[in-house]
């Protein structure tokens, strides 16, 4: 998949809220993609605009999303083919985010018959065999169950089992794992690196943890107030940060090793969406910036190595990739 | 007073507080606005339609409908608030009892409040009125207990609610004895509900008590209430029906009042109960 | 189950407690039962003898027994008024008041649900404020002088329908819409209110990204999840309006339970007023049973409560 210069904005009464402002990215078959950053950074808007669901008052204003040779923006018919079939999406609270009073079962299965077009037996039986893929022991048991009744780590599974029941070629999880214990996270996370392995399905992982983006993600982009301010392989990305942002993020996170008297902060405040600054969007708060900066704001440019990057600071060093 | 500045933006509660105005003004001044007292019967001139002398017409026995009117927002007034002191007084005490204490007493005390709400408040008001007889004072009591469960309940999920919150075991283990706790504290926070309640209760109350006076069972059928206006009206209702009107229009618009402020209110406080 | 039966003994618990307490209505009032009952005017002799005859020189809870003991075999009592057994006339008012409720009840659920669901669906649309704009008055304007205006336009200025009476199916109407109207507003408010509440959930969004088509996604998951308040307000209503019955009745000289019950208040017949306050909490009670039960079905969480 492709997305190509994709803006999503939010018409509200204040004003013009720039969620999405210009965001690029590919997926492979078979990748997990993590998309990494702060609340309000534009990552679960960008990601729903995807499947087109996001909600009033938003508006995907411009871009393309190249599946599969169609344009899933443009093309009006292909998004109803795709969403909950080819695309499938997992949010980040299982205790709320499945119908109380609907059995799992039904749950499990109405995407199935809707979009493979099974009948009722034969769906219960793919049910149980990914139920059985999300590492659930009896299967047949919990179809006719509440969702009441599972604690939250086996409600994400369900949520994970739903989502590939339907022959998942990609597969979106919008903080999945943030509401979760951290022990039932690295089940979870593992789970899903497996499942990418065995079904050969591509991933999108949204989080602020940048922990969890390092155990599962093959690459990483960073995004900052709508737009991606770094996009390399995961290592690359941690070991060797380019952006001043990235670069503070790391350093704050805390480390039981590291002799700290105060825990590192980034100054200042992300500006509001509704009015962005002139120049770098992270002009206010970096503090590497320069006058440049803050008139200018710059492009995303791939340097030699493949890694790209959106600040100033490695000017001529490789050719201009986006806006 | 953010809080009343967010009331006041809310173009339906204003138009509540407006309609409750003319109502309250209408009662206090009585005296001084209608143009003569209720009665007075105009025999020459029964039935009559809206004139100059009469801005509403005359009823069956001569008497000015307009003063009547007036009178009658007198007479809902003191019903209203009368009714709002004691069920508002005693179903607040039982619902602070059943919320503060729990357990057993609990238990009992919503056993009755429930009981008590599964009926109709008509009926209820009905029932209370076979034992106390009719009459104003029957009208009164009746509504009062009809009320009563309704701020029972919305007191006892209230203070439930409130003595949930940290600060309140905080000012336990600073030693404050529990009556200092429940007004200092949990009364002042679970304030919200409890003010919608009340709102919606009064408008609630005319409605019952316009019912009665309607049936024949409440205040004076011979005095100025806007349900007995209504009876009256009644026999005259195929040849001249513009009787009913007034006084109807009169119910409705108090009523819608407190309707919409309450909504308005519940709005604004952010009351989930409803 | 365990749930219905503790709702059955729950039940019968309030059914007794307010039979008590309507036995004692006769007592509680100020004066001599026997003269109430002897009627006024009665001689001393004569209050006597009713003495004896209804057993008033018996203690209370004899009393009480003979009294349940009949109601129980069908023995109502006989009116003050009418000096008739009270049984039949109470049935048949009561089959009255129970059509005229039905009739209402159904115009308040048919017109209240589809209001409600429109108007949330519609949200902050035009149809969406025509409809609470006509709710909020619904529950403002007083049930008996609806149902007087009603008569004003279409009985007497358009003679469409008849003002009195309950001969022809056409003569149901006016009553129908009077005696639902209050409780069609309460239900359109409380079915939009809780549908809104319901779109809002985490579970339509999965069910959205889910791909499902927007009637399947609406209709099930939504309603199946508003339906649970909706169906304890639709109980609570059928138990208003049944009290909504007394003005309605009257005003359209309707020969139902209310007016029944009226007109014993006034004519202080208080055999005639026990049986039926009796009766109408038994069906209020038998109602919010049976809406309860409903409410258990529909709600998993509750299954194991």
């Amino acid at each position: 998949m492709d997305v190509k210069n994709l803006h999503t904005y939010f018409y509200t009464k204040a004003g013009v809220s720039k969620a999405v402002n210009g965001v690029n990215f590919s997926l492979r078959e078979g990748e997990i993609l993590g998309i990494i950053g702060e609340s309000g950074s534009g990552k679960s808007v960008a990601v729903k605009s995807i499947l087109q669901i996001v909600p009033r008052p938003g508006k995907i204003a411009e871009g393309q999303i190249i599946y599969r040779g169609r344009d899933l923006l443009a093309d009006k018919q292909a998004i109803g083919q795709v969403r909950g079939k080819d695309i499938t999406m997992i949010f980040q609270e299982p205790m709320t985010s499945l119908n109380p009073v609907l059995t799992i079962g039904r749950q499990l299965t109405e995407g199935i018959r809707l979009h493979l077009g099974l009948s009722k037996e034969e769906a219960n039986q793919r049910a149980c065999e990914f139920l059985k893929q999300v590492k659930i022991t009896n299967p047949e048991e919990l179809l006719t169950r509440y969702p009441h009744h599972l604690s939250g780590g086996m409600r994400q599974r369900v949520m994970i089992a739903m989502a590939l029941a339907t022959d998942t070629k990609i597969l979106i999880a919008d903080e999945a794992t943030t509401a979760l214990d951290v022990t039932i996270q690295q089940q979870i996370i593992y789970l899903l690196k497996e499942l990418r392995d065995r079904l050969h399905m591509s991933i999108i992982f949204i989080t602020h943890d940048m922990g969890v983006i390092n155990e599962i993600a093959d690459n990483t982009a960073v995004m900052y107030c709508g737009k991606i301010q770094e996009y390399a392989s995961t290592y690359e990305v941690m070991k060797h940060p380019r952006h001043p942002y990235t670069e503070a993020l790391l350093k704050a996170i805390p480390s039981i090793d590291a002799e700290q008297q105060k825990l590192s902060t980034i100054p200042g405040s992300v500006p509001s969406l509704l009015a962005l600054p002139e120049g770098c969007s992270f002009s206010n708060r970096c503090t590497q910036c320069t006058d440049r900066c803050r008139e200018e704001e710059p492009k995303l440019i791939r340097l030699e190595d493949g890694h790209r990057v959106r600040c100033w600071k490695y000017d001529g060093q490789g050719e201009v990739v986006d806006s | 007073m953010k809080f009343l500045k967010r009331l006041l933006s809310n173009k339906l509660a204003v138009l509540g507080i407006f309609f409750i105005l003319i109502f309250l003004l209408a009662s206090l001044f009585a005296p001084l606005i209608a143009t003569q007292d209720y009665s007075e019967m105009d025999l020459y001139n029964v039935l009559a339609l809206p004139s100059a002398e009469h801005l509403m017409g005359t009823d069956e026995m001569g008497r000015d409908i307009f003063s009547g009117i007036i009178y009658g927002a007198r007479t809902s007034v003191l019903i209203g608030v009368s009714v709002l002191l004691f069920g508002g007084l005693v179903g607040t005490a039982i619902g602070i009892l059943a919320g503060f204490f729990e357990g057993k007493l609990d238990m009992v005390l919503m056993r009755i409040i429930d009981t008590l709400m599964a009926f109709p408040s008509i009926l209820l008001a009905m029932f209370m009125i076979a034992i106390i007889g009719t009459g104003l004072k029957g009208a009164i009591v009746a509504v009062s207990i009809a009320t009563v469960p309704r701020f029972a309940r919305i007191v006892r999920s209230s203070v439930l609610k409130t003595k949930k919150n940290e600060y309140v075991d905080a000012c336990r283990v600073l030693g404050q004895s529990n009556m200092k706790i429940l007004f200092r504290h949990i009364l002042p926070n679970g304030m919200a509900p409890i003010i919608v309640q009340a709102t919606l209760t009064f408008s609630e109350a005319i409605l019952i008590i316009s019912g009665l006076g309607f049936l024949g069972l409440g205040a004076d059928p011979m005095s100025a209430e806007w349900g007995a206006m209504l009876s009256n009206a009644r026999a005259y209702l195929m040849t001249k029906p513009h009787i009913a009107i007034f006084p109807g229009i009169a119910i409705a618009i108090t009523v819608l009042g407190f309707n919409l402020l309450g909504d308005g209110l519940r709005d604004t406080l952010d009351v989930k109960e409803y | 189950m365990k749930y219905v039966m503790k709702r059955l003994l729950s039940a019968l618990v309030v059914v007794f407690l307010t039979s008590i307490i309507v036995f004692c209505i006769v007592h509680l009032i100020p004066g001599d039962p026997a003269m109430v009952y002897a009627g006024a005017g009665a001689k001393q002799e004569q209050v006597e003898n009713v003495r004896i005859e209804m057993g008033l020189d018996k203690p209370l809870v004899v009393q009480y027994i003979n009294w349940a003991g009949g109601i129980l075999q069908g023995d109502f009592g006989t009116s003050l008024a009418t000096k008739q057994p009270i049984l039949p006339v109470l049935m048949d008012k009561f089959h009255n008041t129970f059509i005229l409720s039905a009739l209402g009840i159904v115009f308040a659920v048919g017109f209240g649900l589809l209001l409600g669901i429109v108007s949330a669906l519609k949200h902050n649309s035009f149809i969406d404020l025509i409809s609470m704009f006509i709710a909020i008055i619904g529950i403002s304007m007083p049930i008996f002088w609806v149902g007087m205006l009603l008569v004003m336009v279409f009985s007497v200025q358009m003679g469409w329908f008849p003002a009195t009476g309950n001969d022809t199916w056409v003569s149901y109407i006016l009553p129908t819409i009077t005696i639902g109207m209050n409780s069609m507003a309460i239900i359109t408010r409380m079915t939009r209110s809780s549908v809104l509440e319901v779109l809002n959930e985490d579970y339509m969004v999965t069910a959205v990204a889910k791909g499902l088509r927007g009637r399947t996604v609406i209709l099930v998951h939504a309603l199946k999840n508003a339906m649970i308040p909706i169906v304890t307000t639709i109980g609570m209503q059928f138990g208003y309006l049944m009290g909504g019955a007394v003005l309605t009745e009257t005003v359209f000289v309707y020969p139902g339970l209310g007016r029944y019950l009226v007109d014993s208040l006034t004519k202080r017949d208080y055999p005639a007023i026990q049986a039926s306050i009796l009766l109408l909490a038994v069906v209020f009670v038998v109602v919010n049973f049976i809406v309860d039960s409903t409410y258990y079905k529909l709600d998993p969480k509750m299954k194991d409560a």
